[in-house]
Parts: C-alpha cells; structure tokens; sequence
C-alpha cells in the first residue's frame, strides 16, 4: 500500500508522523561544523514538513555556550531553509534536564508558505559556533513532520 | 464509530481534541478563576496546544471589555507560561452567534521553542480585568497533544 494511500486510511490531519534521534555529546559540541541529519530524506518527488519537535537534555555538566547562538533545524544542511530554532541560553547551559516544545516556523501575517525543498534531509546545527564542554548531557529529540508530494 | 470518536483514537501521533463549555457565570469571572480546558496528563507527560476552536451563540452581548481583556490559554494557572490569546472586541460583544480559530503562538524566525510544562493543564482566562453583563456561554474545541517528556 502506498504511503499516500495509508495516509488517507489514518484520515489524520494530513499524516503527522515522528521519529526519535539521539545526539552524543560529541555531536552536541560539533553541531556548528556537523550537522546531524534528523530526518531522512524522502523519495524523490516528495517532501518533508517540519511540525515541531520535542527535545530533552539530559542532565549533567553545562554546556558553555560562547558565541554558539541558537540551534535550527534546516533543510539540507547549514544553509538550507530554517524551519524552526531552539534558544540555547536557558537550556543547554543548565546542569539540570531541560524539556523544550521547538515550534515550526509560522507567520503572524501576511505571506505564511514556505519553499519545500523536495528529497531533501532535515538536519538540526548550531548558528554560529561549536558549544564546549557539556561532558554528559546527551540530547533526544522526537521531529515530527509529515510527507507529501512535492508536485500534486 | 463515529468521526470524531476515530480522531480521538488518534493518539499515537499525540493529536487530540476534547469540547469544553464556559458558561456565562464562569465567563464573568475568568480572570479571577481561569478554567481548566484539558485536564493534567500523567506525570512525565505534558499538553501541548495545537489550537482551538470558539463559538459564542446569539445572545446579550458582553459589555465592559477594556483593551488587553483579551482570552488567553496558559499552563495551570494564572500566573502559567501563555501559549494562545484570541481577541475579545468583535468576537464577545456582539449579539450575533461568532466563531473563531486561534492558533498556538509561532514564531517567524529566531528561536521558536517553549519551556513546556509537564504533569500541567491548560486554563483558559480572562487577561487583566473582568468583563460584565453577557449571557452567552463559550463552546471550545481544543486541538492538542499529550506527548512524553524524553528520558
């Protein structure tokens, strides 16, 4: 059966699906020179829609965070279209275990569409530094999103 | 089964709805006592708001709605993290049966991630002040999820 078909089946709004991904410490430090897919490319011809995410620290030593900035998740990679941030300032440098709903991208007003990118990865990476330190908070996200057809 | 008894059993994805009434007494005071719309989930679970649907029907329109006397939803209580607000002016004091859709606040750019609180309901509550007269109750639909905090 295709995924389409099962979608229609489920008859949920559209087909929100997730997948849950963890990030080692030592990706969490070398998230601004590695992106780390979050979620796999579809088929060709298709496209992955950010619908949110739920990401938890763990707890343990701080993370320091310097001039890292937020964490996005992006299309493709660390130029591609961001479609959601998570501040850092608050979470990553606690030692405690931080939970955070990331929001898609939405307008207030005004143009509100995107440009999907079509076969494409979603990957999560730091703005504009690696993180240090952060010795044992790993990471866990589960990415929500649907996927649909690129041309219809 | 009925539709909306299979979008209720929908929840492997965490998308939920539950209806809720606020009746005209209840609406009067809303600012002094919100009232809970989705009830706590289990500990090491929180409720997140995708949106909701309001229906006044016809009625005496409410009176004495001052600016900012607007419909928020928080987290537990008064003082809680706000996750949606629908405006009042146009929508409570009319006479008129009115619906609106309010979204969960969303961010355009920058950081767009909330400090979600676990084991917490959603209340619905009147900002800044109490408004006066009405007699029209609220009919909610509320769109959310119940999803597990990670460990």
């Amino acid at each position: 059966m295709s995924v389409e078909k099962i979608q229609r089946l489920v008859a949920s709004p559209g087909g929100v699906r997730f997948r849950d991904v963890s990030l080692t410490v030592a990706q969490m430090v070398a998230l601004f020179s590695t992106p780390v897919t979050v979620l796999p490319a579809p088929r060709s011809g298709f496209i992955n829609v950010f619908e949110g995410a739920i990401i938890t620290k763990a707890a343990g030593t701080a993370y320091t965070i310097g001039t890292g900035g937020n964490i996005v998740i992006n299309y493709t990679n660390a130029a591609g279209l961001a479609v959601g941030a998570l501040a850092m300032t608050g979470w990553a440098d606690q030692a405690t275990q931080q939970t955070r709903w990331i929001q898609p991208y939405r307008a207030a007003s005004g143009v509100s569409s995107i440009t999907p990118v079509a076969a494409a990865v979603l990957v999560i990476n730091q703005l504009t530094a690696n993180m240090t330190v952060g010795t044992n908070s790993t990471v866990k996200l589960r990415v929500f999103y649907r996927q649909m057809p690129n041309v219809i | 089964m009925s539709a909306e008894k299979k979008l209720r059993s929908i929840s492997s994805i965490g998308f939920n709805f539950r209806v809720a009434l606020i009746t005209s007494a209840q609406l009067l005071a809303l600012n002094a006592t919100p009232v809970v719309i989705v009830p706590a989930p289990k500990t090491g679970f929180f409720n997140l708001l995708y949106g909701l649907n309001l229906n006044k029907p016809a009625g005496t329109a409410y009176a004495g709605i001052a600016a900012g006397e607007d419909l928020a939803v928080k987290y537990t209580d008064t003082n809680g993290l706000q996750v949606a607000s629908l405006e009042t002016t146009g929508f409570l004091d009319q006479t008129t049966a009115q619906s609106r859709w309010t979204f969960a606040y969303n961010a355009a750019s920058g950081a767009s991630d909330i400090a979600v609180v676990s084991n917490a309901p959603l209340v619905l509550q009147m900002l800044t002040g109490e408004i006066t007269t009405g007699n029209s109750p609220l009919r909610l639909r509320i769109f959310y999820g119940v999803m597990r905090v990670l460990g």
